[in-house]
């Protein structure tokens, strides 16, 4: 007996040391340090505890505001309309008394501060998605940032509006009925447009042959269209430039979709210069792929030989996956319309995710971004670069 | 350009002259073979001269399908009327003779028929240099046309059987003269070849008859050019340096081989050199196109070197000696991108939106497009006016060889 005793006293030791030092955690989610805060503000923790929680306090400047017996461990708190700032306190106790305090405070705003939140925006795409999906939540994904995972503090589904830009090749290659069947092809996408949604249509050569401006109409968009017709090289990668500067001008979520074989004769950019403003932009590039049909790895031009011409497309192929969008390959410019239709259902499909990077340098560095979704796969883009 | 009938039958054409070189005439001897060729003109019905025999039957015999030896006999025969016509003075009714003659042709080329017709046709023109080599002149310049006709057309195996023909007769042309006006002659005509191969997509082909060019007038102008252009999309940019350093001895002034000399040097890791070139042509408003390709190429130079700053000087300066250049726009906002403002790139790209689309071709595509046709053609005009000069010769040379006899 005393035995028995004896070696249930030292199980208790055992247990007690392997318990780690903070059992009992807490981290501040929202607000985040610094950051001005005026009347509703949304005060959110994430809580790691062994045990179960018994409460969680909120205060601001000293006060409590809210306490709360079970999660989720937010609330919303009216601070007032001062420009002050304040200190926030989030005290957690669990079931065994433990105690563990978060806080973090906010800063009044400079008149001639710029406020720049940097939430980094995800369009993330579930492959292989069902009616089912539709019910997922945002508690179903995770985001990690540099490996460290993310709180989500905005999430919507694919029927966010959306802002895109169709760049459609209108090269010599096109002439003809090329041209009218690639255009139809766009007119599926644009007249497919929900009412908040906005696009822009830029036929490019080596030069704009013909550029829309941003509407939400199909019929402005495509006014004319029918006395263009193509002419000259190809400038994909200048074009692509001009279209994601274009686009982070732009409201919600932002695509381009390019209608193009890829051969870029006379741009003064290359596709790595393309690659470093995408990892710049937080548009989504799509890529309708028109087979080439000369045989690939032959095509030359005054400004890229052949070594460089394959090197170009295998970099803007990659671009294009690291944005988050994908690669449509087409035999023939008939088949563009089935893509334009498959790209606007995907879109449709879309989870938008927003979090605020738990660790900002706004030095340049670049953060590899990944979503996980249990037991499926997501598409997004790589990463950002932070600046 | 001549009006002359296309091809009844497209041919399945490979994107290679080589193959067909010296396949030439079979398609002319079927074609007379099956009565299709159309009556030649007035000048040569009224000329009565000796046919030639047809060759002797052996492994270059027609096949007895082909319709016995007629074939090459027909073929030759053809070719002995455009030559009456030419002779008459008309290149352009000899054309027409000849390229209806092989409009209506179809037949496999490379056999038996067409190398032993090509024999005969070489045969005739060997002739007609050993009794007067300046009549040959004439005929090369007819062969060209035909070239053209078929190579804007794509008809390759067509435009590959007179390439292979103007290939040899102007080398015969070259050993039949004088050295050195010879081969300056026999230069500028396979130049022109080598400039429509260029055009063709036939590459290959084009560099070596370029460099025959070359190899007869080392500074030929037109031939360095067109082969330097040549090299640079094939990525031998050393080689491209090496044909434009040549030509900037002769044509210091060419525009296009200035710009095209200064690229292929940075390409190359002349770095200074080429921004040397590039400065002085950046800052020279009458340069026109290659003023602008200057300017994007030297600011993407300092760039790459680091100096954003400098970068967006050469630019805001370029902008506004060439206010329509919107590459220039282009390449201004990536500079300031990429020194480290993205907002003033966003608001440049926006800006650039605003402005009308359009406009002609860009400096970037007319460099791309290959090098200035206007050499050439004023090239091909100065032979045409050469070829005008030597009918008289022709005439000469094919009444004499008609009175003893045409060669078999």
């Amino acid at each position: 007996m005393m035995r028995r005793g004896c070696v249930l006293l030292l199980a208790v030791v055992a247990v007690a040391a392997a318990r780690p030092a903070a059992a009992l955690d807490v981290l501040m989610l929202s607000p985040r340090p610094g950051q001005p805060a005026f009347g509703l503000v949304h005060v959110e923790v994430e809580v790691l505890s062994a045990e179960p929680v018994a409460e969680v306090v909120f205060r601001v400047d000293g006060r409590v505001a809210a306490r709360l017996a079970e999660p989720p461990w937010s609330v919303e708190i009216d601070v007032g309309q001062d420009n002050v700032g304040h200190r926030f306190e989030v005290e957690v106790r669990d079931a065994v008394g433990a105690t563990a305090v978060a806080r973090t405070t906010s800063a009044a705003v400079r008149i001639d501060e710029e406020i720049d939140l940097q939430l980094q925006q995800l369009y993330v795409t579930v492959e292989n998605y069902s009616v089912h999906d539709l019910a997922l939540d945002r508690d179903a994904f995770r985001v990690f940032d540099d490996g460290k995972r993310q709180k989500i503090v905005t999430f919507e589904r694919g029927d966010a509006p959306l802002t895109a830009l169709l760049l459609l090749d209108t090269s010599d290659s096109m002439r003809g009925d090329k041209l009218r069947t690639a255009i139809q092809g766009a007119e599926v996408f644009l007249y497919g447009l929900r009412k908040l949604d906005e696009a822009r249509l830029t036929l490019v050569s080596d030069r704009r042959i013909r550029d829309s401006a941003f509407s939400s109409s199909a019929d402005e968009i495509t006014y004319g269209l029918g006395s263009v017709s193509a002419d000259g090289g190809t400038a994909l990668n200048d074009h692509l430039y001009y279209a994601l500067r274009l686009l982070d001008g732009r409201q919600g979520r932002r695509v381009v979709i390019v209608l193009s074989d890829g051969i870029d004769t006379d741009s003064l950019l290359s596709a790595d210069d393309v690659r470093w403003a995408a990892r710049r932009s937080q548009a989504m590039i799509y890529w309708i792929r028109l087979h080439d049909p000369r045989t690939p790895g032959t095509f030359s031009s005054s400004w890229r030989d052949r070594e460089e011409q394959a090197d170009e497309l295998e970099t803007l192929a990659r671009t294009v996956t690291e944005s988050g969008g994908q690669v449509h390959e087409i035999d023939e410019v008939g088949e563009a319309a089935t893509a334009f239709r498959d790209i606007l259902q995907e879109l449709r499909r879309q989870f938008v995710l927003g979090y605020y990077p738990s660790r900002n340098l706004d030095d340049g560095s670049w953060h590899a971004v990944k979503v996980a979704l249990s037991g499926r796969d997501v598409r997004t883009r790589d990463g950002y670069v932070d600046y | 350009m001549i009006d002359v009938p296309s091809r009844a039958v497209p041919p399945p054409a490979p994107p290679s002259r080589r193959g067909s070189r010296g396949r030439g005439f079979l398609c002319l001897a079927l074609m007379l073979l099956l009565g299709l060729v159309q009556a030649p003109p007035a000048a040569a019905q009224q000329r009565d001269r000796p046919r030639p025999e047809p060759p002797r039957a052996g492994n270059d015999a027609p096949s007895p399908g082909a319709g016995a030896g007629g074939t090459v006999a027909g073929g030759v025969a053809a070719y002995h009327d455009a030559l009456e016509v030419l002779a008459s003075g008309s290149t352009t009714d000899a054309v027409r003779l000849l390229a209806t003659s092989e409009a209506a042709m179809s037949v496999e080329p490379g056999s038996g028929v067409a190398r032993a017709t090509e024999r005969a046709q070489m045969d005739l023109l060997a002739a007609l240099a050993g009794r007067d080599v300046e009549a040959l002149l004439p005929v090369l310049v007819m062969h060209l046309h035909l070239f053209r006709v078929h190579n804007g057309r794509r008809e390759y195996v067509a435009a590959g059987r007179h390439a292979a023909l103007i290939e040899r007769a102007a080398l015969l042309y070259a050993r039949g003269t004088p050295r050195h006006q010879g081969d300056r002659v026999a230069a500028e005509v396979l130049t022109v070849l080598g400039a429509g191969l260029v055009d063709g997509g036939l590459r290959r082909d084009a560099r070596h008859i370029l460099t025959e060019a070359l190899d007869l007038s080392p500074v030929q102008p037109e031939a360095l050019l067109v082969l330097a252009a040549e090299r640079e999309r094939a990525g031998a940019y050393e080689e491209a340096v090496g044909f434009l350093r040549r030509l900037s001895m002769v044509r210091a002034g060419w525009l296009e081989a200035r710009v095209r000399l200064a690229v292929n040097l940075a390409r190359t890791g002349a770095t200074g050199e080429a921004a040397e070139r590039f400065d002085a042509m950046c800052g020279d408003a009458a340069a026109g196109w290659a003023a602008i390709i200057s300017c994007e190429e030297l600011a993407r130079m300092r760039l790459a070197a680091g100096d954003a700053a400098a970068a967006e000087r050469i630019l805001r300066a370029a902008i506004e000696r060439f206010p329509d250049a919107e590459r220039l726009r282009l390449a201004l906002a990536f500079t300031v991108d990429r020194g480290g403002d993205p907002a003033a790139a966003r608001a440049l790209v926006e800006a650039l939106a605003e402005r009308p689309a359009g406009g002609g071709e860009t400096p970037r595509q007319r460099y791309n497009r290959g090098t200035d046709p206007d050499h050439v053609v004023q090239l091909s005009a100065r032979l045409q006016a050469r070829a005008a000069e030597r009918v008289a010769n022709l005439r000469a040379a094919i009444d004499a060889m008609a009175a003893e006899g045409w060669p078999t």
